[in-house]
């Protein structure tokens, strides 16, 4: 079983960046308040692939 | 000349927000599960995709789900496939999974958004999926 990571992009730009890179990876993913994503591996490796900085997303809140 | 798309309003939930809607969880209840199927592509055959439900949308959608409800799961999107005036298209759907109180006030805040979503989206039907489970 992956890991499960708790993240939040800085502002909303990123975030709809993040959105857009979600929609293409094939596995679910929640939301909570305070826009705190909790996303698998395979997301976060999709926000790489798309060349997202590190700075620009925290994993493990 | 046909209406044009325009993004999602979530203001015409408020007053149905009601802190009666949120599933009791940890007791032992049932609550009822919501799928709403968002629409974010359609494509028709021979023709190119088009996109519908917007990122912009979907924030504002996850954002309010979020606010009234605690929390939400979005699924991966899924294809569905339909049959419009004797075309078939091809359409992507970004699922969101809501737990609600089992009440009528649930109801009739999902029978607001699907409206909205119709009404905003342009669409002929939005689906809302109810299901009732036990949540210990």
């Amino acid at each position: 079983m992956g890991s499960i990571h708790l993240i939040q992009f800085p502002d909303k730009e990123t975030r709809l960046r993040g959105l857009e890179t979600f929609r293409g990876v094939p596995a679910s993913r929640v939301r909570f308040p305070d826009d705190i994503f909790g996303v698998t591996n395979q997301h976060v490796d999709a926000l790489k692939k798309r060349t997202f900085p590190s700075t620009t997303f925290q994993r493990n809140l | 000349m046909g209406k044009s798309q325009r993004p999602f309003n979530s203001t015409v939930l408020s007053e149905f927000a009601k802190p009666s809607i949120k599933a009791s969880i940890g007791i032992g209840a049932v609550a009822w599960r919501y799928t709403v199927l968002v629409p974010t592509e359609e494509t028709k055959v021979g023709g190119t995709s088009e996109r519908i439900a917007t990122d912009e949308d979907l924030d504002n959608l996850e954002k309010v789900l979020t606010r009234h409800f605690d929390g939400l799961t979005t699924l991966q999107e899924s294809t569905g496939y339909g049959l419009r005036e004797g075309q078939i298209e091809l359409n992507q759907h970004a699922p969101l999974v809501v737990y609600a109180a089992a009440t009528t006030p649930s109801d009739l805040y999902f029978q607001t958004l699907r409206k909205e979503l119709e009404d905003a989206l342009v669409q002929e039907a939005i689906l809302v999926e109810r299901q009732d489970v036990w949540l210990h």
